[in-house]
């Protein structure tokens, strides 16, 4: 069955004797949706190079669940390579954790960033963690973001101001998740 | 824009007319409702300075979205625009996450919080993690947690309410993050009534049977929005008790004491063995910090997500600390998708070389809050 769309409130007619698609229509696909709303959970394994001072686009490469299909590891005509399309009929308010991971920086003087970019600009740099020199640093943030589906597209961004990389360690990898939070 | 107040569907009975109030009282204001839960959303885009050792409002000038209506628009003076006033009862996700413009290489604490007014008792403040920075560079800090309000009224009313907090002590006054990137945000919104029917299955969602039956109704549209109203929510935090954390080489973790509970409606929180069980299959918002007490230790403070037993870790926070007489911590927020029966413990972990105590304020708490987003 294809994914529901975010839910119009339905318009139930008087002096109508619905049929079992009506109930389809105004009941199980809006519930549908609303137990299960449009969501993105993606981790980067690749031990990728942050360069140091600037942005760095996090290419995922495990979507662990994308059931809308929104993710593309490959620029299309509707989106550019490794960012997430906000689904047609899927507009809505949205919010994104992610956590930034950089391998040993190296520096007392380290800063780790959590960065979300929404068709291709820095929309937030929504964490900002004081890395640590001797050992993996980590940084986490959660931020909302209003998306018109089959528009929108969002990338996660990874600003160190050391030359690191993402650890290709278990448990240590940049991560961004994406939930429909509300019409 | 549609609104409602909190739904309460019928129970339906064999014989019971399926007639148009019925279907536009129930079905139309709950998906209304659901789909439009109370939200705000603001920021404070001045840029101003901010006096050092105290808990202050962070003054909204800026609202990015408010769809009930509930946020202060007066900038100064008491009821003000840190401030989101209860429109809905129930348990709110609120963050608080104020960026200053703290450059210098002496470490210093910063903390985004919250306090207000829950059933007309004064709560907080609370403090997110204690992030202790001398990195050079701008920190954020961000405070997540579920705050319960009970009372509505209009904005600086008779209400509940939550104010957004921030807060440094570095000693003298910073100013505020002012680029558009950075700037100070706060957000509420809904996630769960005050009370409800638990437990509760997963929404069924069959399809629809010709003719339509009450047990059809009652599975599908009924217990329907009353689970996803009142879906399994966590808050359980740290009732100090002297525990401490030993000294581990990262990425060594243990799980953080949790010992108080102020919501668990699916009864998933083992206190003894700071455990959560998934009562529920589904996805999970996650979001944890854990904070101690003052420590002369040099190392790093990291918090992150203990899954099942015997995964690795994933962390959030993993950051630096130097001595510090002030407390520190970190944080950590992600979703997961749990099967029942799948557990969850917060995860802390420190290497300054010594054993640290776990902060006793109530303003620093450790704590972890989940909630059911969906199937």
């Amino acid at each position: 069955m294809a994914q529901p769309t975010a839910p119009p409130v339905p318009g139930i007619p008087a002096g109508y004797a619905p049929v079992p698609a009506d109930f389809s229509l105004w009941v199980t696909q809006p519930f549908s949706f609303l137990a299960s709303p449009t969501v993105l959970r993606a981790e980067l394994h690749a031990a990728t190079a942050w360069t140091a001072g600037s942005f760095t686009l996090a290419p995922m490469d495990t979507i662990l669940e994308d059931p809308w299909g929104g993710w593309s590891a490959v620029l299309t005509g509707a989106q550019p390579a490794f960012s997430w399309l906000c689904p047609a009929g899927c507009s809505g308010w949205y919010e994104v954790s992610m956590t930034a991971m950089s391998s040993n920086p190296g520096t007392a003087t380290d800063q780790l960033q959590a960065v979300l970019f929404v068709d291709g600009a820095n929309y937030a740099q929504a964490s900002a963690g004081w890395g640590v020199n001797g050992h993996a640093s980590g940084s986490c943030a959660q931020v909302q973001v209003p998306l018109l589906g089959g528009i929108d597209y969002l990338q996660m961004q990874v600003f160190s101001q050391a030359g690191t990389s993402n650890p290709a360690t278990a448990g240590q990898y940049t991560t961004m998740d994406i939930s429909w939070i509300s019409a | 824009m549609p609104q409602s107040s909190l739904p309460s569907p019928r129970t339906w009975s064999a014989g019971d007319l399926v007639t148009t109030p019925r279907l536009r009282a129930d079905v139309e204001d709950a998906i209304a409702f659901l789909s439009n839960r109370p939200m705000f959303i603001g920021q404070n885009t001045s840029g101003r300075s901010w006096a050092s050792g105290s808990d202050l409002g962070l003054g909204l000038d800026t609202e990015v979205t408010d769809n009930w209506n509930g946020h202060v628009t007066t900038t100064s003076g008491s009821p003000n625009s840190a401030q989101y006033w209860c429109q809905v009862p129930g348990w709110y996700l609120c963050r608080s996450a104020p960026a200053f413009s703290y450059t210098s290489s002496t470490q210093a604490m910063f903390a985004g919080g919250l306090e207000g007014l829950s059933s007309g008792v004064s709560f907080g403040a609370w403090r997110g993690p204690l992030v202790l920075d001398g990195s050079t560079h701008p920190p954020v800090p961000q405070c997540i947690d579920l705050v319960a309000l009970f009372n509505t009224g209009p904005p600086g009313g008779s209400g509940d309410y939550v104010q957004f907090d921030a807060f440094q002590n570095t000693g003298s006054s910073v100013n505020l993050v002012s680029a558009a990137t950075q700037l100070p945000t706060a957000s509420a919104r809904w996630v769960c009534a005050l009370s409800g029917t638990s437990p509760l299955p997963v929404p069924p969602l069959a399809a629809v049977p010709s003719p339509i039956t009450s047990a059809w109704l009652n599975a599908n549209v009924r217990d329907t929005i009353k689970y996803l109203i009142y879906p399994p929510v966590l808050r359980a935090v740290y009732a100090p008790n002297a525990t401490t954390l030993a000294s581990t080489a990262f990425p060594g973790s243990s799980s953080a004491p949790l010992n108080s509970l102020n919501i668990d409606n699916y009864g998933g929180f083992n206190t003894s063995t700071n455990t959560y069980t998934a009562p529920i299959a589904g996805r999970y918002l996650i979001a944890g910090q854990v904070n101690f007490a003052s420590n002369t230790g040099a190392g790093s403070y990291r918090c992150g997500i203990n899954y099942n037993t015997g995964n690795p870790t994933q962390w959030g926070d993993v950051t630096t600390k130097l001595s510090d007489t002030t407390g520190g911590g970190a944080g950590v927020v992600k979703r997961l998708r749990l099967n029942a029966g799948d557990t969850i413990r917060l995860a802390a972990g420190q290497d300054t070389g010594a054993a640290v105590t776990y902060n006793s304020s109530s303003v620093a708490q450790t704590r972890l809050v989940m909630v059911w987003e969906g199937i």
